[in-house]
This record gives C-alpha cells, structure tokens and sequence, in this order.
C-alpha cells in the first residue's frame, strides 16, 4: 500500500470516471455542467464529515419484522 | 356575478347555512380552472364530471342529513403525482409509464373521499417533483398568480397557483425539501408540511423515501389543520406511516399569544447572504406583532443548520438517483432538461456519503431539541424563521444552478421531519408575498396551528388576493 495519497485528479477527469462507471449518458454541454458544479458537490460532502458525528449512529432503521 | 367563500371554513358554513350549494361551487370552480388555463395553468387534468358527481353526493347527504365534516361538498385538487383511480397521474412527466396510474386512489385522497371532499383536478408540479420546468417538455408551466410573468416556485407549483389564484380553496402538495412551503410563500397562501409519519405518502411517486411528505396547501392556517385533520392516520401501507393517535388540530386556536414563546434561530436564518432584506424585514415585523399581541421571543441557535441543508440534499438525489438511474439511462431525452440535469447529481455521491448524511440527522435533531428546550423550564412552542430567503423570482433569465450556492430554510426540516408551516406575512416593495415559517415540535401541529392562526387574527396578509382571482369569477 502507498503511504502517500495519488495526486487529486482534476474535475474533468473525476467526472468522465463516475460517468464511466456508471454507464450514465449525458450531452457534452451536461458533461461540461458536471465539470463545473463538481467543485461543489465535493464542497457539500465535505462539509458532512463532521467531528461530531465521528462516532454517531445513522438515522436507518430495519425492523426485523415480517409485517413491514 | 356571485359572490364565492374565500376560505374552506366560510364554505363549510356555507354549504350548512343553505347560503350555496355543492354542486354550484365546483360549478364555479370549474368554470374558474378552465377560464384560468391560459394564464395561470394551475392543472394538468381537470375532472368535470367526477368533481360534479362527487357534488351532487354531497349534496344529496347534506339533504339526507348526512355530515362527513368540515370538507363535505368542498372541491379539493390534487398534484398530479399522487393516485387517482379516475384520472390519469403523470408526475408532469413523459417518463412515468402510464400504466403505473392504473391503479385504486393513493390513501390520502381515499381519506379525503371519504370525508366528503370534491376532487376536482390534477394538478401541476415540477417534473417529479424536483427541478426546472422546461417548456419542451409539452406540460403547462403553472404561473404565479401575483405576476404571471414570475415562478410560483416548486414543486407543488399547481397548487400554489390554484389556491393563490382563488380557483381551489384547498389542494394537497408534496414535499421533500420545501414543496409545500416554497409555493405558499411565492403564492401568498399558506402550507403545511406536518410531522414526518404522520401521513401516509402511499400512493404517491416518490422522489426521497426518507423525505418525502404529502400535506395540504389552502389560504390560511385553519383550513390546512381541517384538512390535515382527514389526512392524518397511520397507514400500514407506508413503511414510514407512525401509529400515534391524532389529535385535535384546531383544538388549540384560541386567537391568543398569551403564553406563547417563539424562538427565533438567528444565525443562519436571518444572515444568510441570499437573505433578502425585504423579506427579513417582513418577517421582523411579523415577529413584533406576535410580541405586542403578547408572544415572548428567545433567541435560539441549531449551529449545523447549513451542513443540515446539504446532508438533506444528498440524501434527496441520492434516494431519488435509485429510483430513476434506469430511466435515466434508457429514456433520458424524455425528461425534461432541468430535471435531467437534477437526478444526474446522484450519481456523483458515494454511499459513504449518503450514510454519512444520515450520521447528521441525529446531529441536527439534538440541536433543535435543545434550540426548543423543556417546555416545562421556559423552552419554546415554536421556532420561527423566513420560508424563502427571497420573492418570486421571474421565470426569464433565472439560472437555476445559481440556486445550487444560496441557502435555504425549509429542507432541514425535511431532514429532521418536524411539522413545519408557511402563513403570509406581507409583500415586498414589488408586491410579491413574503412567507414567514413555523417550526413545531415533533407531532405538535396543533401548536403550529394555534400561532399561525392567532397570527391570522390580527393579520390579513392571507386574505389579501390577486387581481387575476377577481378576473377569473364566471360570469
């Protein structure tokens, strides 16, 4: 295992990778939208790894229950 | 040309007191939703015979001595994402297959059936619920009825329009992060989004499971807690439907806010940047009303109310991304271009990140718990904040990706599921209605009724209508 992290890839690269794992197709002008909000959707989950919830239990509930 | 009830409260007495009929309000609602299609194009499917058969039974029951309560014989439109065994549901989509309508009412309109209501139409919303409307789509775009030329918001855009516009009293909205709440203030009505379970979403398209409420949009706070009234239930037919009794939701209005506290969470909802001031200094003034009718007002703190915004944004696009990735990739040019663009986001979030979204939500549940306090120790009954951080804006030159960086104020209550409603509370300088939110503990709706109607006693910012409702009376 490295020890180091690879080098953040730019958004574009980061965007045709999702795009290519998840077989979506999109326009080039929906391609190029997603380049430039990418910047923002890592904004927003960054913004959720808080300290707080380090160590806090999800809101999801599966009750063992053959009625629901 | 006559003269109509403003309310559903006026029309109940109304239909009891003889002074009109079932059958000729919907008549005159009818004649009001299909004189306003051009302009205000609140409907997707307007359903005369239904609506009038439903009338006639109304009538007939009232002759016959038959009271099913207070929406007996009123007209009732539903958005056209929620089942109706007599009428198809489109989601204001070409995507949805047709076939996925043929099926019995959702349980919501059963309910509403049941009690007496009139289903007069289908209304109009965002494709899915979410997103832009986009014209090539083939879909009316509802417009706002205080200036035709601007958005009455989403997703329940029909709603908005039809109650605002005074051609329903009341009509049901969906909601997932301020569909109900976001039309009332743009429309100048009032909606409430109610505790998370507390009604059945059965029957209804979904967009997020784990966010996703139905819940009624009229003119003032009354009418909704009447119509919630009837909503209200558990239902075992919704995995999230809670089995709590329901209570009285008019039992609290006494008109006072003699003992009533308000907490005001300054941070944030009052200094967002996007905050028009026009719209803060609105709902200030709202707040200083409620204290000289004799309200006291704490200022509270829930100090991850931004980071709650993004995690019920997540969880959203995420959930809805699992329902519509198949579609997305086997018909995607049948979505509308903003919707596309919308549902495509989801796929960029990892389940890391959607659990830890929900790692949050716990989070941000202890800190409106503490913002309310022990009610017993000086806590409050409400929290009050704006409900949109702006008016309506208008539907030429609006970006919607420039939303994607302003704050909003209803979606984390969505996300911790606390009844939450929008009443009006005046206009801007362009005379556009501004919005004021109530935020009520969990399954406290008749405590959120009992302040936004004791607001509607020494206001009338809900009865004030558009000139396009005077227009559109039949002739």
């Amino acid at each position: 295992m490295s020890d180091t992290a690879p080098d953040a890839l730019d958004a574009a690269t980061q965007v045709d990778m999702v795009l290519a794992r998840t077989g979506l197709p999109v326009t080039p002008e929906e391609r190029e939208r997603l380049i430039r909000i990418y910047p923002l959707i890592e904004e927003w989950t960054s913004a959720l790894r808080l300290p707080e919830t380090r160590y806090a239990e999800p809101a999801l509930i599966y009750p063992a229950a053959f009625d629901r | 040309m006559p003269e109509l009830p403003l309310t559903i409260a006026e029309a109940a007495e109304w239909l009891r007191s003889g002074r009109i009929t079932s059958v000729g309000l919907t008549e005159a609602q009818l004649a009001r939703a299909h004189a306003t299609q051009d302009t205000l194009a609140a409907f997707i499917h307007i359903m005369d015979d239904v609506a009038l058969a439903g009338a006639r039974q109304a009538d007939a029951d009232f002759a016959a001595g038959v009271d099913r309560g207070p929406l007996q014989g009123i007209p009732i439109g539903v958005k056209d994402i929620i089942a109706t065994k007599d009428a198809p549901t489109t989601a204001n989509s070409r995507v949805l297959d047709p076939a996925w309508g043929d099926r019995d009412d959702a349980t919501v309109v059963k309910k509403l059936r049941a009690a007496g209501a009139v289903i007069i139409g289908k209304l109009g919303l965002a494709e899915y619920a979410l997103g832009w409307p986009d014209p090539d789509t083939g879909f009316r775009i509802p417009k706002n009825p205080w200036d035709l030329t601007r958005s009455p918001s989403g997703s329940s855009s029909g709603t908005g329009a039809a109650v605002g516009g005074g051609v329903i009293l009341g009509g049901l909205g969906t909601c997932t992060g301020g569909s109900i709440r976001g039309p009332a203030a743009f429309c100048g009505i009032s909606g409430m989004k109610q505790t998370f379970g507390r009604v059945s979403k059965e029957g209804c398209v979904p967009l997020g499971y784990s966010l996703d409420h139905i819940g009624p949009m009229a003119r003032s706070a009354r009418d909704c807690a009447i119509m919630l009234q009837v909503l209200a239930g558990y239902d075992p037919l919704d995995l999230c439907s809670v089995d709590l009794p329901v209570p009285d939701m008019t039992g609290l209005m006494t008109g006072s806010f003699e003992g009533v506290r308000i907490g005001v969470p300054r941070d944030f909802f009052f200094t967002a940047p996007n905050l028009d001031p026009g719209v803060k200094a609105a709902v200030e003034a709202a707040l200083d009303a409620m204290v000289a009718a004799g309200a006291t007002v704490v200022d509270v703190s829930i100090p991850h109310a931004e980071a709650a915004g993004h995690a019920q944004r997540i969880t959203m696009v995420s959930e809805a991304y699992a329902y519509h990735e198949p579609d997305l990739k086997a018909k995607p040019e049948l979505y509308g271009k903003y919707t596309r663009r919308s549902f495509q986001l989801g796929a960029f979030y990892t389940a890391a990140d959607y659990v830890q979204a929900q790692r949050l939500r716990p989070l941000v549940r202890q800190e409106c718990a503490a913002a309310f306090g022990d009610t017993a120790t000086g806590g409050v009954d409400v929290l009050v904040t704006p409900t949109m951080p702006m008016t309506a804006p208008t539907f030429e030159g609006y970006d919607p990706d420039g939303m994607l960086r302003s704050a909003g104020f209803t979606s984390i209550w969505n996300l911790t599921g606390l009844p939450a409603m929008s009443i009006p509370c005046g206009f801007s300088s362009g005379g556009m209605p501004i919005g004021m939110q109530l935020v009520g503990r969990p399954f406290d709706e008749p405590t959120v009724f009992k302040i936004g109607d004791a607001y509607q006693q020494i206001t009338d910012w809900h009865l004030t209508v558009p000139p396009i409702a005077k227009e559109a009376q039949p002739a």
